[in-house]
């Protein structure tokens, strides 16, 4: 596969000496879906209007197909290469029809006037994007999701080999998002367009694109697969933002979460230097985990499987935690530390989660702590949460357990019932 | 919309609907005035001069109203034709050359010419020479002034179009009140008036020009379609902005200096027109001009008509009565545009 778009070692900018790309490279090949992605200012819209032929960069060049886009005329340019923008304004009264058509005008003369032929692929082109109902509408009067799709069809009209997007979706709710990415991923593939998109959000970016560009401060910070690209620290490298990164459970894919807010250790209102030790497993414990560690306070954990995302969400927050191989029923030297953790705690959760004979000996925990004098607190949970493969032993235990100990409908109620014992 | 989705069929509607209108409204200029006149008599008296019966006696309709009435096409068909143009290039729908201070540049070309009597000179040729070197020096000045980090903002594009206006029509009266000429007459004709001691000079002068400017105003006109998407995707599909700017706005003053050296300052027939037509026809340039211009000049030359035929034989200036009509409708767009 040959490159279709080049940027060689490209510097530009809008006003003199503060470049928005400082020496920039970057090559696309035919075929490829590349994400830009970057925070705000990082320079991916500048890329993409330097790669348009809209700006002309201050040194290095723009190569469509080993040509500089600014030795091609305006309208040899807009042959291969069509620009979906954020938004559209039309001042007028124009028919979605009218403005896909005026994807024909770097194919005909300035007295061409538009045939069946044109009109036909219009519609065609419309009927591509599923808006062939939209055909006889005002370009204003219809939704922005709607636009953007006849956007796209006018996109397509100009025959392009290359199609730029310049956050095609940021005008659009999550719904129009989807579908217009998964429009233009489509139509990629059936037409075998190279399309170049910048996009705000990493989670669509990493959802749509086989490669995903990072630009920070008008460079390029990482580029290639969005596994390899899409990491917790370069995240916070460059966004300077704690998010987590998860893979999509159908796809594969990275996608992002916003990691729970920094806690404060030294909370005052909370009570110094509390320790809480909570008995969790089977992802029961995530919400519990950041409201203690949110309240300042000491957590521990345990135990739980590796792998498990209670597990993950202990190692994500470095919290201390008796961890047991995945899969297998928790040993007793796990069961002791677990004990260990929890008569050393000031408060002990028990949050809602399904038992089985390789975590029963989470509640026999409970239990002994709980008879060791600590102060035991149940999150509660549904039914369903707390099912009982155990034959009946379970959930003798756990009824025990309820007998004695306190109980927190929320997250928040736990909080404060642990905070007012501790005050 | 009139004529269906094809730009050929609603091409060809415009110019039949509005085609026969203009002929019926030329007959109605013909039929108006203080000596009243049979459709019988009007047609012997043009007969008689395109078959050149040679008597060269004065008539009424040969010498007098069939050269202003087509002037008042003609001048009609160009001022609307340029609104249209200049909406289409600057995406808003109050720009046309008077509110863009083309016609207040062209004002002060003309009128100094005149105050150095000039209009004998060279056939006349020499006002709108005049004109059209003082309205393309008030665009530029207006492009200055609305130029901001590059990019041309429409809003203040208009401001500026009615600031430079004022001052052009300042500097025009100062001129003209240190000049010993006839101020009357000079004023007369500023505030926008077909009567004139030789129209068909100036018919002569203002049809040539105005022919090349709406020629090459549709030889555009694909590409300021494109221009309804903005500047930047203009330029994505094809079309040189820069260019296009250039070329629009030199054969909208081109045609307007010519319109202004004949008959003063009629405003708002480039605002009003586009405005309707674009209901009618749709808002794709090629119908918008077309019908723009056949409209305009029925309009022009009924407002003409009534301005002749209202007091007779008194008449009012064509400028205040498009003015009447135009100014109230300015406002509608302007208030429901929210702008």
């Amino acid at each position: 596969m040959s490159d279709l778009l080049t940027i060689e070692r490209v510097t530009a900018g809008y006003s003199p000496g503060r470049p928005v790309l400082r020496e920039i490279s970057l090559s696309v090949k035919r075929g490829e879906f590349v994400g830009v992605a970057g925070p705000n200012g990082s320079g991916k819209s500048t890329l993409v209007r330097v790669a348009s032929r809209s700006l002309r960069p201050w040194e290095g060049r723009a190569l469509l197909d080993g040509r500089d886009v600014w030795s091609l005329g305006a309208r040899e340019f807009a042959r291969r290469t069509a620009v979906v923008p954020q938004e559209t304004y039309v001042p007028f009264d124009l028919s979605a029809l009218e403005t896909v058509l005026l994807g024909r005008h770097p194919h005909a003369g300035p007295l061409h006037l538009e045939n069946a032929a044109d009109e036909n692929a219009a519609i065609e082109a419309l009927d591509a994007v599923g808006a062939a109902g939209l055909a006889r509408r005002s370009i204003r009067e219809i939704s922005g999701g709607e636009r953007q799709r006849v956007i796209v069809a006018k996109a397509l009209m100009q025959e392009p080999a290359l199609l730029l997007l310049d956050e095609p979706t940021a005008h659009l709710d999550v719904a129009h998002q989807m579908e217009v990415l998964s429009l233009v991923s489509r139509l990629a593939k059936e037409r075998e367009l190279t399309v170049v998109a910048v996009l705000h959000d990493l989670n669509l970016a990493a959802a749509w694109c086989q490669r995903i560009v990072v630009m920070h401060g008008g460079q390029i910070a990482a580029d290639g697969a969005p596994n390899d690209v899409i990491t917790e620290p370069m995240i916070a490298h460059v966004w300077q933002a704690r998010m987590w990164v998860k893979r999509h459970p159908a796809t594969g894919r990275p996608f992002l979460l916003p990691a729970p807010p920094p806690f404060e250790p030294e909370d005052p209102r909370n009570g110094h230097g509390l320790r809480v030790h909570v008995i969790c497993g089977g992802g029961s414990g995530g919400p519990a985990l950041s409201a203690l560690m949110d309240a300042g306070w000491s957590v521990t954990c345990g135990v739980v499987n590796v792998g498990d995302s209670d597990e993950e969400m202990c190692r994500a927050m470095n919290i201390p935690h008796v961890a047991e191989a995945p899969f297998c029923p928790v040993s007793p030297e796990r069961a002791s530390a677990n004990l260990r953790l929890a008569t050393e705690a000031d408060a002990v959760v028990l949050t809602a989660f399904c038992v089985g004979p390789g975590n029963l000996d989470n509640l026999r925990t409970a239990l002994a702590a709980m008879e060791a004098g600590r102060r035991v607190i149940y999150l509660r949970g549904t039914d369903e949460q707390t099912a009982d493969f155990t034959g009946g032993e379970g959930a003798a235990l756990l009824a025990k357990i309820r007998e004695r100990a306190a109980e927190a409908a929320s997250v928040d109620e736990l909080r404060a019932k642990i905070a007012e014992r501790a005050a | 919309m009139i004529g269906g989705t094809s730009v050929a069929r609603r091409l060809a509607a415009a110019a039949a609907l509005l085609g026969a209108a203009l002929a019926l409204s030329i007959a109605v200029g013909l039929a108006t005035g203080a000596v009243g006149m049979t459709p019988q008599g009007i047609l012997a008296d043009i007969q008689a001069h395109v078959l050149g019966d040679g008597t060269g006696a004065a008539s009424v309709i040969w010498d007098l109203r069939l050269p202003r009435v087509l002037l008042a096409a003609v001048i009609g068909a160009m001022l609307a034709a340029g609104g249209a143009a200049l909406q289409g290039l600057l995406g808003n729908p109050l720009a046309e050359p008077y509110t863009v201070g083309v016609s207040s540049g062209c004002v002060l070309g003309a009128s100094v010419a005149m105050s150095w009597g000039l209009d004998a000179l060279h056939g006349g040729w020499l006002i709108p020479l005049a004109a059209f070197v003082t309205g393309a020096a008030a665009v530029a000045l207006v492009f200055a002034m609305a130029r901001r980090a590059g990019r041309l903002d429409v809003n203040t594009f208009l401001l500026s179009g009615i600031i430079v206006g004022s001052l052009f029509w300042a500097v025009t009266t100062f001129i003209l009140s240190a000049s010993h000429e006839d101020i009357a007459r000079i004023f007369l004709w500023l505030a926008g008036s077909l009567t004139s001691p030789d129209p068909w000079t100036y018919l002569g002068i203002c049809w040539k020009v105005a022919a090349v400017a709406l020629a090459g105003l549709f030889w555009f006109a694909r590409d300021l379609n494109a221009f309804a998407l903005g500047e930047e995707q203009a330029r994505q599909l094809g079309v040189e902005p820069e260019r296009l700017k250039a070329w629009v706005i030199g054969l909208v003053t081109l045609g307007t200096a010519a319109c202004v050296a004949a008959a003063g300052v009629i405003g708002f027939v480039g605002l009003i027109v586009p405005h309707g037509m674009r209901r009618l026809f749709g808002a794709d340039q090629r119908t918008l001009l077309v019908s723009s211009a056949l409209a305009g000049a029925c309009l022009l030359v009924l407002a003409d008509a009534l301005a002749r035929g209202l007091a007779p034989p008194r008449e009012i200036p064509i400028g205040v009565i498009t003015a009447a009509v135009g100014a109230p409708i300015f406002l509608a767009i302007l208030t429901r545009k929210g702008a």
